[in-house]
């Protein structure tokens, strides 16, 4: 895949993007505790692009999807959204009923192709109806319609009258990617598509999104953990840690040359499917900061092998280093943190 | 592979069969493989090719309705008798014995496979009052003794948590600590790291290389991650429906593989660096068939890129020597001329 080209225009925008959870009164009075899932997120990602975003379970990267896609209904923050005919609408602030018209334009994959699929319904029911309900087709269109989108995702037309369960996982997962598309969206949100899938199921997944981004120019934010699929599908990707995004760039620059020493320490963590490197991980300490409860100043200080006394007490903002490269660490650029191919000569 | 070494386990074309009202699903159909003491051996094969069922059968806990129909399991108990574990009473003292006190098993996900109304340290306990006979204030010193072993941090408070008290790195520490608090001479790991985070996995990869040099203990170790797979084993073995496709030294599976299967598998996972090769991923045709619907001849003839459509279609091909200790079920294996991992170097240089 090529990298996005200069002209690219913004198709979404978001902007100190806050989701909370909890801080309210339990039913004895007290006040639970609040959970900062996304905690200030801003990027913007351009039309046509795949937009990775990466961390471990825990790290808000669900919860900041969601919100995207107003599945969730964010605390704080915009996600300003460029419609096709033009103008900037933000959709964290919408009313339900003015949000309709964008919804048909964000669309969301999920994870599990089991339980995101109705049991109870045909595929023709389960695919169809989004674009009743839309009003984008009827009758015997809608029939058309679903028969070709099964055959867009690579499943027979006469599968439209069989339940869910009658597929595999990965020929669910093209049921969900057919739902996803029943709309002609422009944004698909795809949260861990291909993480729930048997390995020799999942390159045809990720080839299939692939070829349906190139035709219809979609724009993909993909949401998983495994830098293998994140590095080989995404032209830039957002490194998040407890809420926040601590490193955004291309991805190209990100794995030859990460900023942040968390990323460093994801690259190190996975295992080389080479028997003759023996990489050393950079092992972090304990465990994931809890979001309801965070540490002071960074942070990522409690984990990193880096942390000075300064990154104890102060907070680092997440800043521009060089152009279309951010990070949030104090010490970005003085340390030389190890890319892919340092990792990888370090095994020789 | 180290030939001075004894043979712990030897499993001889073991079948395990599920007879279910829709007919007879061959969850194992002829697997064999060796492990010596002290060995690392890893097998590899994704959801529903029989790895489990055969981790299970090892210890004789094959839930209903599935029954071992055919083959041995040859194991050295500690006083080096070799008992064959598939003639045992799966209820009878011998296998009981040998559970948790000879062959060890820690599973993939450790909430639901810890108790979550006991502490970690009365379960821990249980286990070793259940083989050794040491009184409860001494057990309860051991059990102290091994958290610490798998570097739990601070193991006398942990010891009186619950499960879910805890982290799922911890938890799953938790499980290795229980495995190991017998000093097993096998331990069985069904997926560990699986349900973790990359940097938790990380921690327990470590901790687990350091326990099997620290114990000697031989390990068998199902995932279907490769780069887990290259970084733990010495030795290979590939499922797919049931069988063994291919079993070898782990540089071998690497980078000199015989099967087409395994090939594939090598080349259909997006792996770090490879971006920069610009390679395509090439995905494996179609899905794993039906159980209930084995295919005629070769198993992965429907799914084989090599499939000639008649040797394949009608000929189920041998498990076979083709190699020093490297073996493969394909009538082709030695002409494909298939080709492994490129070395690291060039997958990275961009």
């Amino acid at each position: 895949m090529s990298s996005i080209s200069v002209q690219a225009e913004p198709i979404l925008s978001v902007r100190d993007l806050k989701k909370h959870f909890g801080g309210k009164k339990t039913w004895s009075g007290a006040v639970s505790k609040t959970i900062r899932a996304v905690d200030g997120v801003t990027f913007t990602i351009y039309e046509g692009e795949t937009f990775g975003l990466v961390g471990e379970s825990g790290c808000g990267k669900t919860t900041l999807g969601r919100c995207i896609a107003r599945a969730l209904d964010p605390t704080g923050g915009e996600v300003v959204y460029a419609p096709k005919e033009g103008g900037a609408v933000d959709l964290a602030s919408l009313k339900p009923r003015d949000l309709r018209p964008y919804r048909q334009d964000v669309q969301m994959i999920f994870q599990d192709p089991i339980s995101s699929l109705n049991p109870r319904m045909t595929l023709l029911d389960i695919i169809g109806e989004p674009m009743v309900v839309n009003g984008l087709a009827r009758g015997e269109e809608v029939k058309h319609r679903v028969g070709d989108l099964l055959e867009r995702v690579g499943l027979r037309a006469e599968y439209m009258v069989r339940y869910p369960h009658a597929f595999s996982g990965g020929q669910r997962q093209r049921i969900g990617i057919a739902r996803a598309l029943a709309l002609n969206p422009r944004v698909i949100v795809c949260d861990e598509p291909v993480s729930a899938l048997d390995v020799s199921v999942q390159a045809q997944i990720l080839n299939l999104l692939q070829d349906l981004q190139a035709e219809k120019n979609l724009t993909y934010l993909f949401i998983a953990h495994d830098l293998g699929v994140v590095e080989y599908l995404c032209d830039r990707v957002a490194v998040m840690y407890v809420g926040q995004v601590v490193e955004l760039a291309e991805t190209s620059d990100l794995f030859a040359r990460p900023l942040h020493p968390y990323t460093e320490a994801l690259m190190s963590a996975v295992p080389p499917a080479n028997p003759r490197a023996a990489r050393a991980p950079r092992l972090l300490e304990g465990d994931l900061a809890n979001a309801a409860n965070l540490p002071p100043g960074c942070h990522f200080h409690p984990r990193c092998g880096y942390c000075v006394e300064r990154c104890r007490t102060e907070e680092p903002e997440l800043r521009e280093y060089s152009p279309g490269r951010f990070v949030r660490c104090h010490r970005a650029g003085e340390l030389k943190l190890d890319g892919v191919a340092e990792l990888a000569e370090a095994d020789l | 592979m180290n030939h001075d070494r004894h043979i712990l386990l030897e499993i001889d074309e073991l079948k395990t069969h599920y007879h279910t009202p829709q007919g007879v699903v061959k969850a194992v159909e002829g697997a064999s493989l060796k492990i010596r003491e002290g060995q690392a051996v890893g097998v590899v094969g994704e959801s529903g090719c029989g790895k489990s069922v055969m981790l299970r059968s090892i210890l004789r806990i094959v839930p209903q309705p599935g029954k071992i129909a055919a083959g041995t399991i040859r194991f050295r108990r500690k006083n080096g008798e070799m008992a064959d574990l598939t003639a045992m009473d799966s209820n009878g003292r011998a296998i009981r014995d040998i559970r948790g006190g000879e062959i060890a098993m820690i599973f993939q996900e450790p909430m639901s496979s810890l108790s979550p109304v006991h502490t970690i340290g009365d379960q821990i306990v249980e286990a070793i009052q259940l083989h050794k006979r040491v009184p409860a204030a001494k057990a309860r010193e051991m059990t102290i003794e091994i958290l610490a072993k798998v570097a739990m941090p601070r193991p006398d408070q942990i010891i009186d948590q619950y499960p879910h008290e805890i982290s799922g790195g911890m938890r799953q520490r938790a499980m290795i600590a229980m495995a190991l608090s017998c000093e097993p001479r096998l331990l069985i790991a069904d997926e560990p790291t699986t349900a973790l985070d990359v940097t938790t996995q990380a921690q327990i990869l470590a901790l687990m290389r350091r326990l099997q040099a620290e114990f000697g203990m031989a390990i068998l170790f199902v995932t279907h991650d490769l780069g887990v797979v290259a970084q733990m084993t010495e030795y290979v073995v590939v499922m797919y429906m049931g069988q063994v496709v291919e079993s070898a030294p782990v540089d071998d599976i690497f980078f000199a593989p015989r099967h087409p299967y395994t090939h594939a598998l090598l080349h259909s996972i997006p792996r770090l660096g490879q971006r920069s090769a610009g390679q395509r991923l090439e995905p494996i045709r179609g899905t794993v068939p039906d159980p209930f619907a084995r295919p005629s001849g070769c198993p992965f003839h429907t799914r084989c890129r090599f499939n000639d459509g008649q040797r394949c279609v009608s000929e189920l091909p041998a498990l076979r020597e083709v190699g020093p200790d490297h073996q493969a079920r394909c009538h082709y294996a030695e002409t494909l001329g298939l080709s492994g991992v490129a070395a690291p170097l060039e997958r990275v240089s961009a």
